[in-house]
């Protein structure tokens, strides 16, 4: 195994110059460039344990009953998604997004379901239920059988969630990820659509720990199959799982569509395609909240027009898109369980690649 | 035989029940109406043997984990378990406790199991203190046999209410005459639904008519029932998708209009073929006999949910909240008065 170099420098792919997509990116280029989006992360990483807990929340601290609409699409569902009844029967809810590894799901669930009774105590009677858990399989760098998530790990990154500027690369859910024989993780990206007279964005959250080194394409460039003198993780539990979210306002139709859109700006960088690999994104909309009460009869809703929507799923695939190359960007090397280590994708490197295929 | 889900082969439940405490809410404290209902699908190593698995949610508010997985390979590879609402995390980590300790390869050169956890809103005990321990999980599956199941007030049922009533686990099975391939079709429910008005028993609106019948305890906005069918018919998944649909119709005959606030969510499950990584031939039912298995389906799931009613006991819950078990000599008297006895 090689040493991990001293010092890494990592970037967005848009500060090494690379630039993806055609529609413009959100301030901080990030989900969180969607109104009242916040993420919180929790790291593990401690030798053998090389895991975490990532936590995507749709609305702001004050907002104890809103509900809003989501959406989904699973292009392999071979994981867990939780909460998923709710979501894909009512296409509205207000379920925290969280991620983690495969055999934390029941904990984080259940720090899921203390965070929903903090906000109501008739839990599944309004918004703080379901929680919705996806999972990766990050057994490569991470002792699985640790079991080192706990449910109090779910609620620390509830309290740390907030706006701003995303923690991305080897955080969270995704210290443990391995992504195309490179170091995986967290990877974020935001697009800007003027719809009207009000600016909105389409933001993603990936965890990327998905693809093998030769199925790698960034740009249209084959890069993974260019490679030739890096070692490279074998990890062989790959799967994604990621969050796109907009401040436009849409219905759980639509929003389906979003997720779906998310999904194909995902297989833009390969991979994917086996049978055991996870592949789901949860799509939300901060753009409606809504209270469901006794007293309300009727709502009164405000959908982007279908004459106006294609530019958002373009945005939510680029976002997609984005947010993988981000992921590995920006994930530093990780020396995990029995002295794995997946090195960081070699940004000078890879540019050369692209810049020479060019 | 035993007239539950029992009576297909290799068929196993077991449950472990908490009740402790009475009088007012102390949250951690109790009282503590809760359990969990485990039902194994075989007698040997689930995960290694997977069963085909179809699922209907005919309204979603509700949880089943492994779902996700589950519809996409079309397998079942753990047991399923039934408890409330606030206790699935706690039961999904002490699932994994227990497959991990039955292979213990997972996580290390075998893949992680999904475990399946399907929940109704246990209100009438302390849901937020969350009473359910590993060790109480673990216990419910040593306690997994065949023949004759508990019903009412036991396992994941503790704490559940139906159109007004006490009510919990319900099972019932019909077994089809050799002519017609001479299959069992067992169904266990966890019933927590519906108002007392809708109650209808063989067509006699029996509901309606214990409107008076002490204080109504309705289930407040959460009403659900968890439905879970077992067959030795072989069936593909898309086939236990189309007897997952039944289980609806079967529930409807009781009166249920399956509610805003319900989780209605429906599992069902072939023993007939054993599916492991390496499986090439799959044995399946010709469309042709379906009809009399959907038949089964639907008088099963109409006799669990009514047995769920007639088995459970009246209970105290918290705040000394009584919840009437239904009154079985007001009940024969109206299925006089409606000449069904």
């Amino acid at each position: 195994m090689m040493m991990p170099p001293m010092e890494e420098t990592r970037m967005d792919a848009r500060e090494a110059g690379l630039i993806l997509g055609r529609l413009p990116t959100g301030p901080l280029n990030a989900i969180t460039d969607v109104k009242d989006v916040r993420v919180g992360h929790v790291t593990l990483s401690r030798g053998d344990v090389q895991t975490g807990v990532t936590v995507v929340l749709p609305h702001e601290e004050e907002a104890e009953k809103a509900l809003f609409y989501y959406g989904c699409h699973v292009l392999n569902g071979h994981g867990e998604a939780t909460g998923i009844q709710v979501l894909e029967d009512f296409g509205m809810m207000s379920a925290p997004v969280f991620l983690t590894n495969v055999m934390a799901v029941g904990r984080v669930y259940n720090g899921g379901i203390t965070f929903g009774y903090g906000r109501d105590k008739g839990l599944p009677t309004d918004g703080g239920w379901p929680p919705i858990v996806m999972s990766i399989d990050d057994r490569y760098l991470n002792d699985l059988r640790a079991r080192a998530v706990t449910e109090q790990h779910a609620l620390e990154a509830v309290g740390k969630a907030m706006g701003g500027v995303v923690d991305s690369g080897s955080v969270g859910a995704g210290t443990g990820a391995v992504a195309f024989g490179f170091k995986g993780g967290i990877g974020t990206s935001s697009k800007r659509i003027d719809l009207d007279a009000s600016t909105t964005h389409v933001g993603m959250i990936t965890l990327a720990n998905h693809g093998q080194r030769e199925e790698l394409v960034i740009d249209g460039v084959p890069v993974g199959k260019k490679w030739k003198d890096s070692p490279f993780a074998d990890h062989k539990y790959r799967g994604a799982v990621g969050v796109v979210a907009t401040d436009a306002p849409m219905s759980p139709r639509q929003l389906n569509q979003l997720a779906q859109r998310a999904v194909a700006g995902w297989q833009r960088t390969g991979g994917l395609l086996d049978s055991i690999t996870t592949a789901m994104v949860v799509a939300f909309s901060t753009g409606i909240r809504l209270e469901s009460t006794n007293e309300v009869r009727e709502h009164r809703l405000e959908f982007v027009p279908e004459s106006r929507i294609s530019a958002f799923y373009r945005a939510a695939a680029e976002a997609a898109e984005e947010s993988v190359i981000n992921a590995l960007f920006r994930a530093t090397t990780v020396t995990g369980r029995d002295g794995r280590v997946a090195q960081a994708v070699p940004i000078d490197t890879l540019m050369k690649v692209i810049k020479t295929h060019k | 035989m035993y007239n539950a889900i029992t009576d297909v082969r290799g068929v196993w439940v077991g449950y472990c029940t908490k009740i402790s405490g009475s009088g007012k809410l102390r949250v951690g404290v109790g009282p503590v109406r809760t359990g969990v209902t485990v039902i194994m699908p075989h007698e040997g190593n689930v995960f290694e043997e997977k069963l085909a698995v179809g699922h209907f949610v005919l309204n979603g508010n509700g949880e089943m984990t492994g779902f996700v997985r589950d519809r996409e390979t079309g397998t079942l590879e753990t047991p399923i378990f039934l408890t409330g609402t606030a206790n699935v995390g706690i039961v999904y980590d002490a699932a994994l406790t227990y497959l991990i300790q039955q292979n213990p390869n997972i996580g290390i050169s075998e893949s992680v199991p999904v475990p399946v956890v399907a929940e109704c809103w246990d209100a009438m005990g302390d849901t937020e203190g969350r009473h359910i321990t590993e060790q109480d999980v673990l216990d419910a599956i040593k306690t997994a046999s065949g023949g004759p199941v508990a019903e009412g007030a036991v396992g994941g049922g503790t704490g559940m209410r139906s159109y007004g009533f006490k009510a919990g686990i319900g099972t019932s099975s019909r077994i089809l005459p050799e002519e017609r391939g001479g299959y069992t079709v067992g169904v266990l429910v966890n019933a927590n639904h519906g108002s007392r008005h809708l109650l209808r028993i063989d067509g006699v609106p029996v509901g309606e008519e214990l409107l008076d019948y002490s204080e109504k305890r309705e289930s407040g906005k959460s009403k659900s029932i968890i439905m879970v069918a077992a067959t030795d018919a072989p069936m593909l998944p898309v086939q236990l998708q189309r007897l997952c649909k039944r289980l609806a119709l079967g529930l409807a005959r009781t009166g249920s209009v399956s509610t805003h606030g319900s989780g209605d969510i429906f599992i069902s499950f072939s023993t007939g073929n054993r599916i492991t990584k390496n499986s090439k031939e799959f044995l399946c039912v010709d469309d042709s006999m379906v009809s009399r298995l959907w038949e089964a389906a639907v008088e099963s799931a109409e006799e669990a949910v009514l047995n769920a009613l007639t088995s459970a006991p009246t209970m105290e819950g918290k705040d000394r909240r009584i919840y009437e078990g239904i009154p079985l000599d007001r009940l024969v008297s109206l299925m006089q008065k409606y000449k069904r006895l």
